[in-house]
Order: C-alpha cells, then structure tokens, then sequence
C-alpha cells in the first residue's frame, strides 16, 4: 500500500518532467512539421544541405537573404509586417475613420484620385481624368473603363455617387464634412458630377481620402453598421482570409487595371508592437512594413544586405505648441529665442534616427511641393548665443538661478508630453535641457494622448508636444490651425486646430484671400506670404513631419521596387514587385 | 456536504454579489476620471479638430447623454449581457472584442498558473523533504535568483535567445502567419508550439515564490505535534506525507491557486507584448490609452466577474477541504 503511494508520486513526477522536456522536445518535431515554419526560421540552412548548428548562430544577419529562393518556389509571396491589433481587424469597413487596418484598406480600396506623398501631387485611379467649370463648382471625373470589382463585377459612376451617398448619409463618415459644401452628386454614364454651393477648389485632394465602394455589395447593408466580413474592392490583391492575432492573406487580383501584379499573394503579417515589428523585419520573416520601424534599430537593420528605408514627408506635423494666451509666450521674443535654442538637426538624427523629415517653421511639409516657402523653411536657425541675444535685446535679464526675467516674471513653463511614448519622453527631455540652455524653466507633466489633445484645445497649457495631422490640402492644413476663426480663449475648446491661441489679422486676411483664389500663380503667392507670416511669428517650435519611413529589403526575397517617384507601400509600386530570380 | 448551509451559501453569494456591483461602478467612474473626451480626440486626429464632427461622434457614442443616464444604461446593458460597443472600433461590440481575445488569454495564462502551481508543489514538497540536501539547496538557491529578475527581461531574453538566436521557437504570435493548416492536429501543434515560450515564460517567473511558499509550509507542518506523534508511532516518511502533511500544506497554496485563477483572466499584458501574442491585457492597455470607455468597462467587468466567481467558488469549497473553517 505505502509503497504504492510512493510510486505513484515518484510517476507524476516523471510524466511530469516529461511534459517539461517535451515542450522543448517537441518542438523540434513539430517544426520538422510544418514546412511554413522552417522557411520562415532555419531556410537557409536546411536548403544548403545539412549545415552544422553553428553556422546558424554564425550569420543570422544573412537568413533573409538566403531564405529567399525557398519564398519564391513557394510562388511569390510578398510578406508585408505591420503593428496592428486585432482589434483592428473587427471592422474592415473603408468609412470608419478609427479603429482600422489603414493600410490594407488602401490596398483593397481605391479613390477616384491617388495621393502621391512623394511628389505631392494626384494622379489617376478609379477616374482618368477630370474637369472644372469656369467658377469651380462643378467638378466633372470621367471613370477609369478599364477597373473592375474582385467579384468581377464592372465597376461604373453609379458606385461613386452610392459613395458620395453613404458619406451624407451617415455623417460621423464625412470626416472632412464634404457635404457642408457639396450639394450634389450625380452618375452620368462613364461620369461622375459633383455639384457644390460655392467654389471648392481643393475638392480632388479631398476626394483621394474616399475609398469607392461597390454599390451592388453596400446596397442592402446598414452602411453604418457594415462591418464589411469580406471586403470587395478594385485595388491590385484581393480578400483571402485573415487568422487572428497573426495575419491577413491577400492574393493577386489579375484584372487590376493598372496590371497584374507579379507576385501571387500578399501576406500581411500582423505585430503587437512596433518592436516586434522590427524583429520580424530584422530577422527576415518579412519583406517590408507598412512604415513601422522602432526608430533606434535604423542604424541596425540598415546595415544588412539588401537593406532599405523610404523615407518621405507625411500629412502631419510634431511640434511643441505654444500657448499665446499666456503673458510671456505672448512675447514673439521669447517665442523666437525659444525656436533658435532648439537644435533640430540633432533632435532628428538622436530621436528619430534621421527617418523623419524637419518641421518647417512655416508649417507645410515637403509633401506640398510647389507651395512650399523654402526661404521661410530655412530662416530658422540653431543659435543658442544669438537666442539669449533675442531675450537680452527685448529687455530680459538672466537671474541668480541661470532663468530670464523681466519685471519680476521668470520664463518658467509647464511642458506636457505624451506618457507611455518612449520616444516622445527622450524627445521632450533634449527639448527640455535646450531650454533650459537658454535660461528658460520647464515643469514637465505628462498626459495620455486623449488627455493631451483636450489640453491642447482648451488651453490648459503653457508648451504641450504632439503631432497635429491634416489632410492633402495646404489651405486646410494653414487655415485650420492658424486662423484666429478656429480658436477660443483659454478654457474653451477651439473648433478647429488652432491650439496656440495664435491671432493675427494679417494672417486672417491673407488666408481670406487664399480662400477664394481660383488662380495657380497667385494662391502659391499668397502661400508664400502666409509662411513668411508664420516664420516671423515663431508660432511653435518646430520637430519633425510625422514622415513615412517604410523600410524594405529590396533582391533578398522580393525586388521590383523600381517606382522611386511613389513611396514604396503604394499601390503603384506594389504591383512592380516579384520574386526574385 | 457536511459543515456547507443555505445561509452560509446565501450569505457569500450576496456578500459576492454586493463586492461585483462596487467593482462594476468604479469601472463605470474611473474612466471618466482619465480626462479628455474620446470624441474630441478623434475628431482631432482625423477631421481637422472640427467641433461639429466631435458632436456627432458623441451623440454616436452617447455620451451626449448625463453621466447618471450614462450608468444606468451600462448597469441595464450588464444585466441583459450587453457590454456595449466599442468607441475606436466602431460598431464592434465589446463582448465580440473580448470573445476573440480571451481564448489566446486563457490558453496561455491558465496553462501557465496550473503548471506552474503544479511544478511549485512537487518542488517544494521534494526539498522540504529534503531539507539541507544538494537538491533543495539548489532549487532554493535558483529560486531566489529567479524571483529577482523582473518577468519583461526573461521573455525578452527568451525570445532572443530561443527565438531570434537558435531558432528554436517562433519569436511570437500564435499561428504560423500564412501556414496552410488543413487537419485539426496540425492546428493544435502549430498553436501549442506557438505558445510554449509564452508558457515557460510564466511559469519561471511564477514558480519560485509558489516552490519556497509550500516548501515552508511543508516544513511547517512537519514540525506540528501531531507529525512528532506520528513519527513518534512509526508511520513511514511516506504515508506521513501523504496521509498528513501534504492535505494541510497545500490549504495556503489553495487559496493563491484560486486568486490567480480568478485573475488569469485580465491576461499578461507583458507576455503579450513580448511575444506579439494575441489576448486580452494588450486590448486593455490600448483601450484606456485611447479612452475607449465601453471596451475598458467591459475588460474590467469580465475581469471582475471571474475574480468574484472564482472566491466565491474557493468559499464554497474551502469548508470542504478544511473542516475547521467556520461558516457562520
């Protein structure tokens, strides 16, 4: 009896030591199962004959070059890593306007005009061509013949009218309250009319925010409520399947009307974290992100063979506001000093390891191209003795505490920053200790990004740091952050993104005229004019353009990136990709 | 069912139902309490800090609505098992968000804290018994050394060491991305292999503290009178043990067993950070950073409800286990 006992102890013991070694054991078999695995981890080896262990620990930096022969016998897969939650992947509907997968709702979907952040300018997509009558307020789009739905349906002016439709119908939709101004939209055989109350010139770059929908599918859904299971859209990969927490399948949509694409699926595979983004891009399980990169393992994954980064300037800005309602930033020579003691060369190459692009003091990213005032970009300058120059010849004086005073009011600020942003908080601390150079106290806080942006449009603030994003539109990006119209006074909320309390009739005036401005010549004119304004009032203190910055290893899997003129995750260079070989 | 009585049964359901309405209302209020408006965040963030639009997303939302009207919607909601609909994944249901999330939770946590109790108690047991030997010198040594490494450093070490480095596991997710599983057993291995370094992540952070708590308690009851007597008469080491020792030892580790099981539920959000693993703590962490109040209630609510039920179930079975306990 007793000694049975015993044993039975001593065996639960053992299988229990056994369940141990077997979760490691077992591994081995179970990889030596699925074939996906190996060619994912230990190709390289496994595919040149039985190599001994230590060349895998030899050259790790080598497995995605190595590996790629195997992914391309499996039948060209282009295997795209992005930091995206699960949650995310509930609702695939292209309206919402949070909550989604972004990225692989423009590759399903398409708008009647393409974006192009690289050389800032539209381009065709689901429509050829389009045209203004002589007061812009009709915008004539004549539909692409050669698109099709993935279900092979043709696609026609009707989907885009069912489109403008469900935007007016369920307004949360209409992010840029296009309806405010349109007042209708109507398909004419193979094209689309849209009718607007007064002259709406930027219209077409607010039409490349609309993804198209297929009427035939959307018609006898609730649109609000569609969480659209299996999207049907006219982009170059179509729908296949999505595995939760782990990826989405895309395969090759053969009658996309800008060609075929040379690879037979897409595989998006899906991370937690930008870090773990970044190890499955370093350790070769993918071909490129969406534009998630943990921003200090640049310098890493650049060095590999095959390595590259895109980088190019994106539809929003990080800069540190300023409040002007406050009695000493009302002071543009404190605003100026505080601009020229901030090295933001250093900012982008320490905090951001030169994968984004400068804020310019003028506000409008590179993206805009023509309009951009480079005079204004440049005429701010790293200076920490000229910047306590500024001070001293506006009448300040440095105390016993090293801080700048004037009639008995020190330069003393509260700071707020974003928590749980690692690469915000490095940030604020070198904005903080340039500052704090040039003889201006800083009182950190931090705030969730939410609690943020309610300091920022209520005013609460003295110097607050985040991004602030706009759509392609250079007059939307100017008005809606420095016309006096789109703020309040401290403790009320503003109704558009002026968060710096910033008035200036001369802005006001300016942007007036820009409003109405039908004539090419004359709008870059006065943009011109409104970033002279902006780099003489020291409005923010400028960061970095919240750029894109896709990296990718072009010939170690997959090559065909030749398209530099689009960024690298656009639908016009992800049709150029094949395997390699 | 000696020593259980409708009253005492009455008297823990209600005691347990009164514990789960004030965890249910601080759900509601601490959110609230974050600052900023879910509305005029999104709103900034995607139509130009328009008002307009923040308006409309708020009647969307209902937050339109008084706080009071807001409370009573959400206590109604919870009694018809309604959680309410995600605000970032508009129109998603919570209770669609949580039932996709909470399995990948489960499988790993729950798998985690048995065997990590499991392994806990034979380890302890084995060096209590042998106490002063080679063997619990060693097991009590590690543990010590084990417990002062904070749990994010062993699953980072894990994942580059097994993962990025020898290759010997997935460095995370819980499927192989684009793996063509068509059996069932395929499936199964390829997730169970996928969850292994998450699994040996808990339990060796977890298993020292439980090994030196049931070693102590071992040696404890060993030194009680009543295993002196039954030295003392001449029973073996063995039935000592098992007949004795062991029923009353493991009473403390009971009751930890059943807290962890009642919060296994809230998941391991470093664990699914770490290892890109899907689950519900990562769904947490991101709906209280973007405000989403309905999926933060309805994290907090599950949450609640399983540590509720869970004590509730351990009162029910402690009397059971343990005659001293006293019921009324």
């Amino acid at each position: 009896m007793k000694t049975r006992k015993l044993s039975a102890l001593l065996a639960l013991v053992l299988a229990l030591a056994l369940v141990l070694t077997g979760c490691s054991g077992g591994s081995t078999s179970s990889a030596g199962s699925t074939p996906a695995d190996q060619s994912k981890t230990s190709a390289p080896e496994s595919s040149e004959a039985k190599a001994p262990e230590s060349s895998a620990a030899k050259e790790p930096a080598s497995a995605p070059e190595e590996s790629e022969p195997e992914a391309q016998a499996a039948g060209g897969t282009l295997r795209m890593g992005a930091y995206v939650l699960d949650t995310q992947m509930s609702n695939k509907s292209p309206f919402a306007t949070s909550g989604t997968f972004g990225d692989m709702l423009d590759i399903l979907y398409e708008p009647l005009l393409t974006f192009n952040e690289k050389k800032g300018q539209l381009e065709p997509a689901l429509a050829n061509e389009y045209s203004w009558n002589d007061d812009f307020t009709e915008l004539t789009f004549t539909i692409n013949p050669d698109v099709k739905w993935h279900d092979g349906a043709a696609f026609s002016a009707e989907d885009v009218a069912y489109t403008m439709q469900v935007l007016k119908d369920v307004p949360t939709f209409d992010q840029y309250a296009l309806w405010g101004k349109l007042t209708e939209v109507k398909a004419d055989g193979d094209k689309v009319v849209f009718v607007t109350s007064q002259s709406f010139t930027s219209l077409p770059q607010y039409l490349s925010k609309v993804r198209i929908v297929p009427k035939h599918i959307w018609e006898g859904e609730d649109a609000e409520n569609f969480v659209n299971e299996t999207p049907v859209g006219t982009g170059p990969f179509a729908w296949e399947k999505y595995t939760v927490g782990t990826s989405v399948e895309l395969a090759a949509f053969k009658d996309y009307w800008n060609g075929a694409p040379k690879v037979d699926k897409m595989l998006i595979v899906l991370y937690n974290t930008a870090p773990n983004t970044t190890l499955g891009l370093l350790n070769g399980e993918i071909d490129c992100t969406t534009g998630t990169i943990a921003m200090s393992s640049i310098p890493e994954f650049t060095s590999k063979e095959f390595a590259q980064m895109d980088i190019y300037a994106g539809l929003g800005n990080f800069s540190v506001l300023m409040n002007h309602e406050n009695e000493l930033l009302a002071d543009v020579a404190v605003r100026k000093a505080m601009a020229m003691a901030i090295n933001q060369p250093e900012l982008i190459s320490r905090g951001e390891y030169n994968g984004v692009m400068p804020t310019s003091v003028g506000w409008l990213p590179d993206l805009f191209g023509d309009y951009v005032n480079e005079d204004a970009k440049d005429s701010l300058q790293f200076d920490l003795e000229a910047a306590q120059k500024v001070l001293e010849d506006a009448g300040y004086t440095k105390g016993d505490d090293g801080i700048y005073q004037k009639d008995g009011k020190r330069l003393s600020f509260t700071y707020h920053n974003a928590s749980g942003a690692p690469a915000q908080q490095m940030e604020a601390g070198m904005i903080q200790q340039w500052l704090l150079n040039l003889g201006v106290e800083i009182i950190p806080k931090l705030a969730t990004w939410p609690e943020l942006t309610s300091l920022a449009q209520t005013g609460k603030y003295d110097l607050l740091q985040m991004g602030i994003n706009f759509p392609p539109d250079p007059y939307a990006a100017l008005n809606s952050c420095f016309n006096s119209a789109m703020t309040a006074p401290t403790g009320e909320s503003t109704p558009g993104l002026n968060y710096f309390r910033y008035r200036s009739e001369e802005m006001d005036g300016l942007l007036e005229q820009a409003s109405g401005e039908t004539d090419e010549g004359k709008l870059k004119d006065l943009y011109y004019q409104i970033q002279d304004v902006l780099a003489k009032d020291y409005v923010f203190l400028p960061m970095y353009n919240s750029s894109g910055h896709i990296p990718y290893y072009d010939g170690a899997s997959v090559t065909g990136w030749t398209d530099y003129e689009a960024s690298v995750k656009s639908n016009r260079n992800l049709i150029n990709v094949r395997p390699v070989g | 069912m000696k020593g259980i009585t409708v009253k005492y049964v009455c008297k823990r359901f209600f005691s347990a139902l009164f514990t789960l309405w004030v965890a249910l209302t601080f759900n509601f209020l601490l959110p609230r309490m974050m600052g900023g408006d879910p509305a005029e965040f999104l709103a900034s963030q995607t139509a130009l800090g328009s008002a307009e639009y923040a308006q409309q997303v708020r009647e969307q939302f209902g937050l339109d609505k008084s706080v009071f009207e807001q409370y009573i919607r959400y206590l109604g909601g919870l009694v018809r098992g309604d959680l309410g609909v995600s605000y970032t994944n508009f129109p998603i249901p919570v209770t669609e968000i949580i039932t996709q999330a909470i399995p990948w939770t489960l499988l790993v946590v729950l798998v985690s804290t048995l065997l990590s109790f499991l392994i806990a108690w034979i380890i302890g047991t084995l060096a209590a018994l042998k106490k002063g030997s080679w063997f619990d010198n060693l097991a009590v040594g590690t543990s010590f050394y084990i417990q002062s490494i904070p749990y994010f450093w062993v699953g980072m070490l894990l994942v580059m060491g097994l993962g990025y480095h020898l290759g010997w596991f997935p460095m995370g997710h819980a499927m192989t991305p684009g793996a063509e599983l068509s059996s069932f057993w395929a499936k199964a291995g390829n997730i169970a292999y996928h969850a292994c370094l998450p699994v040996l992540s808990l339990v060796i952070v977890s298993l020292a503290g439980r090994m030196i708590m049931m070693r102590s308690n071992i040696l404890q009851v060993f030194s009680e009178d009543y295993i002196v007597l039954a030295q003392a008469k001449g029973l073996r080491r063995g039935k000592i043990l098992t007949k004795y020792a062991l029923r009353n030892a493991l009473l403390p580790s009971f009751t930890g067993l059943m807290l962890s099981l009642g919060q296994a539920v809230g998941g391991a959000i470093a664990t699914e950070i770490i290892f890109s693993y899907p689950g519900i703590g990562l769904t947490i962490m991101n709906a209280i950073l973007s405000h989403d109040y309905p999926l933060v209630q309805g994290c907090f609510a599950i949450i609640a409800l399983s540590v509720v039920a869970i004590n509730f179930l351990a009162d029910l079975i402690y009397p059971l286990i343990d005659p001293r306990v006293s019921l009324d």
